[in-house]
């Protein structure tokens, strides 16, 4: 048995307590699409069939059931990775993993292009303002951290695709890669991220044209996140910089640039990393808005047809999967957390 | 014991209190009344209905007699509770699921579609005149009852007709051949000089591409493009040319006298893009199997009940085996609109391999699995993103429309059409060329700013008619709906003009009908509520029949607080 207070006691931990988590929120998603007025067939079928056709149909699919009779079929589908088949309109049929496995490098790709904007330009921005506080520097970044958070992710986006797309030209308007295969084949299936299979293929010039597909999305949703960033590290930065070492490192004569890199910053980074794990979470609901907005083929826009078409198995599909992706890094998370700072495994 | 006088004061003020009473009762001003417009909220008709339901709203509350409190829901739950008869009265839009005006009277008028409408509505007189129109052929004996159904009505009113949709198609100024073709929308007669190829935009989503399950605009369409039927469209109109058959059945000439058996004779030599035959046994598969597997949202039913050809069809293959190119439908009683049936969709025939049992995959083990016989073969295809079509080599009758002046079909090799999320996003993709063609849908701002630069962008910007109509349902169950004088004083107090200008910009037009003017074959359109109820507002006539259902009005509070509170 690990010893209590080791890295893998802790993890084991984390990864028990991350099973309820789970169980959780597969309850809470079952019992609210099924207090939701609207189902499946009714969506696909009203006002096109008689009632009785309809009610047959429910009844085929076991719909009719109470919810205590669907319940334990549910979980036991779910916990056995049969996820069922979908039952809205646009993907009738289709097995549901298969098609989230489709859409899922599309968010993959653009949540990680989102948080590489959100952490450069919120730790730069952060560093600028907490090593400046109360100067010019400091006050607009303090100003642009408050903007940029209450700015909505559509609306941004429509400004970003006017300025750069349609004005400058300079990117894409949207879609992940140029709508005519004839000029532009896209990168052969790999992976499914489109900037990691042109590499693997060798080609700069699809490498190219998927990062430009992918700017416009990832500074979008970026931008918006680093607001809190920026604020987080200012305010962790302020803290650390007039801490007692700090003094201390001054009192030396150490100069100032390199205390506030070399000390301050790297302790201030700690409490970045936790709240790296909670924007995960706001990185992929603002990635459903942010998909929309850029016609983004991933999970988000395959969330909002399925809630339109109370695709049941689709929805619980999508949402399990968002839920063990954010469990996971959650788990990661206070995994690297344990390591870095080991107060936090007593 | 009381004296007489005390006895008589008691009396005369027993008396009076009950007169005071019921004066106050009787005289006292009638409460304004409340109703609830539902509409959706979701864009299924675009993002302008939340705009028409607050102008419908002040016209109805310009009456100073009734109150509207708007109410919407996402699509999913809107089609259930109007199917339901839980919506009293909603917004609601029709596109025609085969080309004939019977589409927009019986799926209404008869009791079984005006359920399936959500208005409940039935009268056997109607009933009788939907039997009797679609049994003839004579367009003067059609004609007649479709006048009679309309004028009745205008006089019932479970439906308010409003407005006819515009088509519209935004494309670079150099492609040619581009219609708004009523029921088709052509890629196969496109051309773009110097290019053997285009890409389309649009922000419709398929379902399928199995004839036997699509029935979406979307869908249809593109089976259309992949899938020859016995009968297709002509280049421009609703006309009927033959297609996989040889000719148009006529009276006397494939039509049998009393209009229930039609015989098709089919082109020989037929085959689909996979080499497999397609024969008369064929085509007899592919209706059995539609009608077989009544698929979930299929237009199964036009076969099987507007076709009138049953449950289990008699359909002859008379020269089988051998040139087995003769088929034969038996119908259960007279159906003057066959034809346009076999045009549609529905009854496009697929191969003997086509899955007997449900619906055929689109993908299998990401194989394409669509295979047809028509002027394009789709490609490649990935689901809600990207649609390939690709020239068919072996297309049977690339000649098809050289009387029209197009002397070969399909004219480009391939077609792509991309999936953008909504009109603002398609707007962008054709302001920066990374599309040749929006086709469809933009709505009516994004399609004025596109109008405005269209020449500076080298773009032409085409506004057809629509067969779409857009109506008011009335639940005639549900008071106050089911007082006839509301529904018409409804019908008084709507101002068509002012949706039209002030939310569509003049990309739509006003309707009086449910019938819409001028589509297929012979105009049977009467302008009947325009008639009824003039093409303006009138508030005093409104203002008067409500005054006059006022009973049921104030009735009609107490039920819509009761629907309400089911939703909380």
């Amino acid at each position: 048995m690990p010893k209590q207070g080791s890295l893998l006691a802790y993890t084991v931990s984390r990864l028990i307590l991350a099973l309820p988590t789970l169980l959780v929120l597969l309850t809470v998603l079952f019992l609210v699409l099924r207090i939701l007025p609207g189902d499946p067939i009714s969506a696909l079928e009203a006002g096109r069939r008689s009632t009785r056709d309809i009610a047959a149909d429910k009844a085929r699919l076991g719909l009719n059931l109470p919810w205590w009779v669907q319940y334990p079929v549910y979980l036991s589908q779910v916990f056995s990775g049969n996820f069922g088949t979908s039952l809205g309109q646009i993907y009738l049929g289709q097995p549901v993993l298969q098609v989230i496995l489709q859409k899922l490098p599309a968010t993959i790709e653009l949540a990680t292009g989102a948080m590489l904007v959100a952490t450069l330009v919120g730790v730069g921005t952060g560093i600028i303002a907490g090593s400046r506080r109360d100067r010019p520097p400091d006050i607009v970044v303090r100003l642009y951290g408050s903007i940029i958070w209450v700015i909505p992710v559509f609306w941004l986006g429509l400004m970003l695709q006017l300025v750069f797309a349609v004005g400058l030209h300079w990117f894409p308007p949207n879609l992940r890669y140029e709508p005519d295969p004839v000029f532009f084949p896209p990168p052969s299936h790999l992976t499914g991220l489109y900037t990691l299979d042109s590499l693997l293929e060798g080609r700069i010039d699809k490498l190219a044209i998927s990062l430009a597909h992918l700017a416009l999305p990832s500074l979008t949703l970026g931008l918006v996140l680093s607001g809190f960033f920026t604020r987080t590290v200012r305010a962790n930065l302020l803290r650390t910089i007039n801490s007692d070492y700090v003094e201390a490192a001054r009192a030396r004569g150490i100069r100032e640039r390199y205390i506030v890199y070399r000390y301050a910053f790297r302790n201030a980074l700690i409490p970045v990393v936790t709240i790296l794990g909670l924007q995960f979470a706001i990185l992929f609901a603002g990635a459903v808005l942010t998909e929309r907005t850029f016609s983004w083929d991933g999970m988000g826009t395959l969330l909002l047809t399925s809630i339109d078409s109370r695709d049941y198995p689709m929805i619980q599909g999508t949402v399990i999967v968002y839920a063990i992706i954010i469990v996971a890094i959650s788990v990661v998370i206070d995994v690297i957390n344990g390591f870095i700072d080991p107060r936090v495994r007593y | 014991m009381l004296s007489r006088t005390v006895i008589l004061a008691i009396v005369v003020i027993v008396i009076l209190a009950v007169g005071i009473g019921a004066a106050v009762v009787l005289l006292r001003p009638a409460p304004a009344a409340s109703i609830t417009l539902w509409y959706n909220s979701t864009g299924h008709y675009g993002d302008t209905e939340p705009a028409v339901a607050q102008l419908i709203k002040a016209q109805i509350e310009a009456t100073g007699k009734v109150t509207v409190n708007l109410q919407s829901e996402d699509w999913a739950s809107y089609r259930a509770d109007f199917a339901k008869g839980n919506l009293p009265f909603f917004l609601l839009g029709w596109y025609p699921d085969y080309f004939d005006t019977d589409d927009y009277v019986s799926p209404f008028y008869s009791t079984a579609g005006a359920q399936s409408e959500g208005a409940f509505y039935t009268n056997a007189t109607m009933d009788k005149w939907i039997t009797n129109e679609t049994a003839s052929v004579d367009p003067t004996v059609r004609g007649a009852y479709f006048q009679q159904l309309q004028t009745q009505s205008a006089k019932d009113v479970p439906y308010i007709p409003l407005w006819t949709t515009n088509a519209h198609v935004v494309y670079d100024s150099d492609i040619t051949g581009v219609f708004l073709h009523p029921v088709v929308f052509k890629y196969f007669i496109m051309n773009k000089p110097g290019f053997d190829h285009i890409t389309v935009g649009t922000t419709d989503s398929p379902t399928s591409f199995d004839p036997a399950l699509a029935y979406d605009y979307f869908s249809t369409n593109i089976i259309n493009q992949v899938f020859d039927t016995l009968l297709v469209y002509e280049p421009t109109n609703g006309t009927l040319l033959p297609g996989l058959a040889a000719q148009v059945p006529t009276v006397g000439n494939g039509i049998s006298a009393d209009g229930k058996t039609y015989t098709f004779q089919l082109r020989p030599g037929l085959t689909f893009t996979d080499g497999s035959s397609l024969n008369a046994t064929t085509v007899k598969r592919a209706i059995q199997r539609v009608i077989s597997l009544n698929l979930q949202g299929s237009a199964e039913f036009l076969l099987e009940q507007v076709a009138a050809l049953g449950k289990t069809p008699t359909i002859d293959t008379p020269n089988c085996p051998g040139p087995c190119t003769t088929i034969v439908f038996h119908l259960l009683q007279p159906v003057g609109l066959f034809n346009q049936i076999m045009a549609f969709s529905v009854a496009a025939p697929v191969p003997w391999w086509y899955n007997q049992t449900g619906a055929q995959q689109d993908v299998v083990n990401g194989n394409v699995k669509v295979t047809g016989d028509g002027p394009y073969s789709l490609a490649s295809l990935t689901s809600n993103q990207q649609y390939v079509l690709q020239k068919n080599t072996n297309y049977y009758n690339p000649g098809l429309y050289s009387a029209f002046g197009i002397p070969t079909i399909p004219i480009l090799s391939k077609i792509i059409i991309n999936r953008y999320s909504d009109s603002s996003s398609l707007k962008l993709a054709i302001q920066t060329h990374q599309i040749n063609m929006a086709y469809r849908t933009l709505n009516p701002t994004d399609l004025t700013a596109l109008q405005g630069s269209a020449a500076s962008l080298n773009l032409k910007v085409d506004i057809g008619t629509s067969p779409q109509i857009r109506f008011l349902v009335f639940n005639v169950k549900t008071a106050p709906f089911n007082d006839v004088r509301v529904r018409q004083a409804i019908a008084y107090a709507v101002d068509r003009s002012s949706i039209v200008s002030n939310v569509f910009h003049g990309f739509a037009v006003t309707l009086y009908s449910m019938v819409p003017p001028g589509f297929f074959g012979p105009d049977y359109s009467s302008p009947v509520f325009q008639t009824a109820y003039g093409s303006s507002p009138d508030v005093a006539k409104a203002t008067s029949l409500f005054s006059a259902a006022s009973l049921a009005i104030s009735l009609s509070m107490f039920q819509t607080d009761a629907l309400e509170r089911n939703w909380l």
